[in-house]
């Protein structure tokens, strides 16, 4: 109970916001970005925080989840959720062959070769029209509903994206607290001493990289339907970048630091439209702000702060009880 | 019979002969102690039987078993277990949980299992804490469990390294430089451990500069020089030996 207990204040909130607030755009709009961007951030954060491997090219997989949805629906005439299982296995079987290649590389080569990655399915939306409708995408995806229950407005999709969300923390959270996550950090944290505790490194890489890519594959299909609409505008090495930000604003290795990360870097833009031409230089100024004071994360920051204050208290009391 | 065996190692490094046709073996049960000025292929041995390094020549038989070219974690798997010179402590945990990936080879289970937490998971959850416990009780560190290992000093992170090697229930336990750093009091400590690890049934593969703790706790010592077996023989005759002398004292 103890151990899940942020995760229930969190789904508690998550869940009530919109029921407090049905009309609020904020919530119903603003909010399903933050949703599902929340859900990516933290799949990423399985390979970049517990792991320590790098990617991106992260938006790849988000844009085949999509894509997939969007092709199998419209030109395939494919059930909704066949299309979603199709665009799994399709990405099940590039992340499984590309990872054990691409994982053997390290830290810079790592980043170029899914940055690589990123790039050339970008290229492939763009330039397959045939296919993938070209540089306008395509439009006009089919309500996607469950047991015969249409999900037809902004407030059903924000339950469907929260649910979604807070089961990839869930996922997330269960896999920091186990001998897989342990594995995890264990390759992060020295990949020799990792192997000779047993720990097959290319194995777990190549599991979570395929695991990872899974979530966001599904987060896709989710945001294609939502749109009605895929274009390759939203699958750019640019939102690769910003949700490698969003891991590392809020603090790698924390699954509610992506959270946070991934709230903050999507609703900031929005709050500072006020700002008008000065938006972009703001939020620059603010992340760099927290990068140079706070270099762990956001999230981490803070809780470390508070942890160390409980210590501190701690051993106040330890000493008052013994004077 | 030997547990482990070493059969005409041979390692280069471009021109540099690091390890040239190495033989040797260890019985089971002892403390087998390795020698050497620096820059004798100590470590270098150890990465070649862990194969960290692969070997140019020559091959490594573990129970009898050849391991020479089995990557490092299928050789923990069969048992064999280490510590390093330069400190690899997974400093993104805490102490407990640094332990508790020891016991990866007694565990099994795997993502999906753990992603959803399967009664399966939590049930092993507990008892491999309990293993990892129960290796840091023997490495006296049972009241630093819970603290991150980035804030504990050098001594401990030594012991704790032991304790994770432990924690896999090895039959061979290499150690490097264990009491490298430590003050005269830990280097004691170190010795009674070491000690201990051998009475429960460890065979341990030392390598060490401290030559009152190698000559005071090893059954064999094995000294290297420039990669080449000098000398092999008991504390005593190494002592005596006028080659091993030469080479640590100079030649006059």
């Amino acid at each position: 109970m103890k151990r899940l207990l942020g995760f229930y204040i969190f789904s508690f909130i998550t869940l009530v916001l919109p029921i407090l607030f049905p009309d609020n755009y904020y919530v119903t709009v603003v909010g399903l970005t933050v949703l599902i961007n929340i859900s990516l951030a933290v799949s990423l954060n399985l390979l970049m925080g517990y792991a320590g491997q790098i990617s991106l090219g992260h938006a790849a997989f988000f844009g085949l989840g999509a894509y997939s949805s969007a092709i199998f629906t419209i030109k395939y005439g494919f059930n909704p959720w066949t299309a979603i299982f199709f665009g799994l296995l399709i990405v099940f079987l590039l992340s499984y062959i590309l990872s054990r290649p691409i994982l053997k590389l390290k830290g810079h080569y790592l980043a170029m070769a899914t940055l690589g990655l990123g790039i050339i399915v970008h290229i492939f939306f763009v330039q397959a029209d045939e296919i993938t409708g070209g540089p306008d995408g395509i439009s006009g995806l089919p309500t996607l509903s469950i047991f015969g229950f249409p999900i037809d407005t902004d407030l059903k999709w924000y339950f469907i994206f929260a649910i979604f969300m807070l089961i990839t923390v869930l996922l997330s959270l269960n896999i920091a607290d186990s001998r897989a996550g342990r594995a995890l950090s264990a390759v992060h944290g020295s990949e020799i001493a990792a192997q000779m505790m047993g720990i097959d490194t290319a194995k777990v890489k190549s599991h979570i990289f395929v695991f990872s890519a899974l979530i966001a594959c599904i987060a896709g299909s989710l945001f294609a339907h939502q749109q009605n609409f895929v274009s390759p505008e939203s699958f750019s090495f640019f939102f690769s970048i910003e949700l490698v930000t969003m891991v590392v604003l809020g603090g790698l290795g924390s699954t509610f630091g992506a959270v946070v990360g991934a709230f903050i870097l999507s609703i900031l833009p929005e709050l500072l439209i006020v700002f008008e031409d000065f938006e972009v230089l703001i939020f620059g100024a603010i992340l760099m702000t927290i990068m140079i004071f706070l270099p762990d994360g956001l999230f981490v920051a803070i809780k470390n702060k508070i942890a160390f204050l409980a210590f501190k208290r701690s051993q106040k009391e330890v000493a008052n009880a013994t004077s | 019979m030997p547990l482990l065996e070493v059969k005409g190692l041979e390692k280069s490094f471009g021109g540099l002969k690091a390890i040239t046709d190495l033989s040797f073996s260890v019985p089971e049960g002892q403390i087998f102690s390795i020698i050497g000025p620096n820059g004798a292929g100590k470590t270098t041995l150890f990465n070649l039987l862990t194969n960290i390094y692969k070997p140019t020549k020559g091959s490594i038989f573990f129970n009898k078993k050849d391991i020479t070219k089995l990557p490092p974690f299928k050789i923990a798997a069969l048992g064999i277990s280490r510590t390093f010179q330069n400190l690899q402590v997974f400093m993104n945990m805490n102490v407990v949980e640094n332990v508790m990936v020891g016991c990866h080879l007694r565990s099994k289970s795997g993502l999906f299992a753990s992603a959803f937490r399967l009664p399966s998971v939590i049930a092993e959850e507990k008892r491999v804490r309990d293993m990892a416990l129960e290796a840091l009780e023997f490495c006296g560190l049972k009241d630093y469990s819970s603290q991150p290992a980035s804030a504990l000093p050098y001594g401990i992170l030594k012991k704790l390294e032991i304790a994770r090697a432990l924690a896999s229930k090895p039959r061979l336990l290499l150690m490097d430089e264990p009491a490298a750093g430590l003050n005269d009091t830990e280097t004691m400590e170190l010795c009674r451990l070491i000690e201990a690890i051998r009475d429960s049934g460890i065979t341990v593969l030392l390598v060490e500069h401290n030559m009152g703790l190698v000559m005071e706790i090893s059954q064999t010592v094995l000294v290297l020089n420039y990669g080449r077996l000098l000398a092999k023989g008991s504390p005593r005759d190494i002592q005596k030996n006028p080659e091993v002398i030469a080479a640590y004292l100079g030649e006059g």
